[in-house]
């Protein structure tokens, strides 16, 4: 889909800009993607937004938008309680 | 940190791997060989500096979001993203065109083949953005 990719990255800058440690996801990334190869993507939606690797988070915000930005859902959850208020150790309410 | 510990048990080439991997190694910039989890470090600093260094030589294509990348951004985003003219789009990509993303004051760079459709212009001018980084 046109700009997911897009969307996927600017996960990243969003990481950055709400860590306390700009590099986290950088080293986050490396971490999963020699544990777990091409599945340092994948998630399986219902664990609370800090219990993902930096890769996964970037991966549900692109899901959402794939999924045309629903206000519904276990995605959505995510993009409400943590996404937009930049909270990424705030509590995510399915 | 764990994952260093971790690292340093990995062979040598799972850690080049690594450094590849990640950060998306530029095929221009990515070139160190990593024996150690410090070499990894030192690989992606290696790396970083070296996409700013292209970036401040204007070797590569660096703008700024355009106004419908913005517009995506702020629909997918809201507010919660910093000054989106610190983001930047670099004619850069990663292993196998990957894109990534590198902070700075905030370097978002994406693979050229998936957003920044010209390729680099060597006289092509650093955008303002750039100065700041």
């Amino acid at each position: 889909m046109p700009g997911e990719v897009f969307i996927h990255e600017l996960g990243h800058v969003w990481q950055g800009y709400h860590s306390a440690f700009t590099w986290w996801y950088v080293f986050n990334s490396i971490y999963y993607q020699v544990a777990c190869g091409s599945s340092a993507y994948d998630f399986t939606a219902g664990k609370q937004w800090s219990q993902y690797g930096a890769e996964q988070q970037a991966s549900i915000i692109q899901q959402w938008f794939i999924d045309g930005e629903p206000n519904s859902g276990q995605l959505y959850s995510y993009m409400k309680c943590n996404v937009w208020p930049g909270k990424p150790f705030a509590a995510t309410y399915f | 940190m764990s994952w260093l510990s971790h690292a340093t048990q990995e062979t040598g080439k799972e850690i080049d791997k690594a450094a590849n991997a990640v950060a998306g190694a530029v095929s221009d910039a990515g070139h160190a060989v990593v024996t150690t989890a410090e070499d990894a470090y030192k690989a992606v600093r290696k790396l970083y500096e070296g996409v700013i260094e292209m970036i401040m030589d204007a070797t590569v294509g660096v703008r700024t979001l355009r106004m419908h990348e913005r517009n995506l951004a702020w629909n997918v985003y809201k507010n919660s993203l910093p000054p989106l003219d610190n983001v930047l789009i670099v004619s850069l990509s990663g292993v196998d065109g990957r894109a990534f993303t590198l902070p700075t004051s905030l370097l978002g760079a994406v693979g050229q083949r998936l957003v920044w459709s010209q390729p680099a212009d060597p006289a092509r001018p650093i955008q303002p953005g750039c100065q700041r980084n």
